[in-house]
């Protein structure tokens, strides 16, 4: 596909509609906040999220969401990538998502760990970020694919 | 020989006492339905307030109703109920409406059935085919099926509860939400109007 084919892929996919499944779910008005808690299942063509929990942000003013907070044993695919942590936050904004606590994440054959790993959704790339407790770990499979 | 008289001594007090409880029944029966019609009171067009310490507790409309004093309930048709919540600068009001209605006075108590909507300022609509709001605790409830229609998208669910003061909406069970980008959208353009 050339860029113009993916960009009119993108935007298509973009204005499908996003499905949550959760036990319960909770609208705090006052906070611009919606909770959702029990095997939480976020379902978009573009990428779907497992959770235990996540919590979804608005803004006030424009009403748009602007925020994803995925908590306990988080999953997630994309097209081109598949990761698991205990904390993943998805900016809408930016088009990011920072994954924390254990985060895994395979990507093109390259199996990376460390302690934070931000992926960026438009450029289909991550950064992967080490600390004092967990440095940054690549395992790279020959002829791998995902 | 003795049995049989026996026999017919119970079938005469049988027959006495029927004889005699018989006319005390009935006036008990005629003083009930009188008591009945006494107490109730038909009303066309309510528009109910109720003050309590702090100023204006609740406050409904309805196209009509029927007063029973002895229950203290009011049974009401086609019901708006205005539900203030907040405070201060984000004081709003939420609205309950639906086909019937019920009030129970001692209760503080507000009972609607079908075709139930709560909708609230912020531009969020709750669906439901039955809800009851106390205005003493300030909680409306709910345990059927219920569709929460807000400018995010779509939520579909199983009982609910909505804290007036908190502005807080709880679905217990079996969520499924679509969002929509599209929605946004029109959520803005629903609330300008």
């Amino acid at each position: 596909m050339d860029p113009a084919q993916w960009e009119k892929k993108d935007k298509e996919l973009a204005e499908s509609p996003t499905v949550v499944t959760a036990e319960s779910m909770e609208i705090r008005l006052e906070e611009s906040l919606v909770r959702y808690r029990g095997n939480v299942r976020v379902r978009q063509p573009r990428y779907f999220l497992d959770a235990q929990e996540m919590e979804l942000r608005w803004d006030p003013q424009t009403r748009k969401i602007k925020q994803l907070l995925a908590k306990g044993k988080v999953r997630m695919e994309t097209e081109d990538a598949t990761g698991s942590c205990g904390l993943a936050l998805v900016d809408l904004e930016k088009e990011i998502i920072e994954m924390t606590e254990h985060p895994k994440m395979v990507q093109g054959g390259e199996h990376v760990e460390g302690e934070k790993i931000v992926y960026s959704i438009r450029a289909r790339r991550s950064t992967v970020l080490g600390g004092k407790e967990r440095r940054v770990r690549t395992l790279v499979v020959p002829g791998g694919t995902k | 020989m003795p049995r049989k008289w026996a026999t017919v001594a119970l079938i005469c007090l049988m027959a006495w006492l029927y004889a005699a409880t018989r006319p005390q029944a009935k006036e008990a029966e005629k003083e009930d339905s009188s008591r009945e019609l006494e107490t109730h009171v038909q009303i066309k067009g309510v528009h109910f307030q109720e003050f309590g310490e702090s100023g204006l507790t609740v406050e409904l409309w309805s196209s009509s109703g029927k007063y029973s004093r002895r229950g203290e309930s009011l049974e009401l048709e086609e019901v708006k109920v205005l539900v203030p919540s907040g405070s201060g600068q984000s004081k709003k009001t939420m609205e309950l409406t639906g086909k019937r209605g019920n009030v129970q006075l001692e209760e503080k108590l507000v009972t609607v059935r079908g075709d139930v909507q709560v909708v609230t300022e912020d531009g969020y609509e709750l669906q439901t085919d039955e809800a009851s709001y106390s205005y003493e605790t300030r909680e409306i409830e709910g345990s059927g099926p219920v569709k929460v229609i807000g400018p995010e998208g779509t939520t579909t669910g199983v009982g609910f509860h909505v804290w007036v003061e908190e502005k807080v909406v709880l679905v217990h069970r079996s969520v499924e939400t679509i969002l929509e980008p599209g929605a946004i959208q029109r959520a803005k353009e629903k609330l300008k109007e």
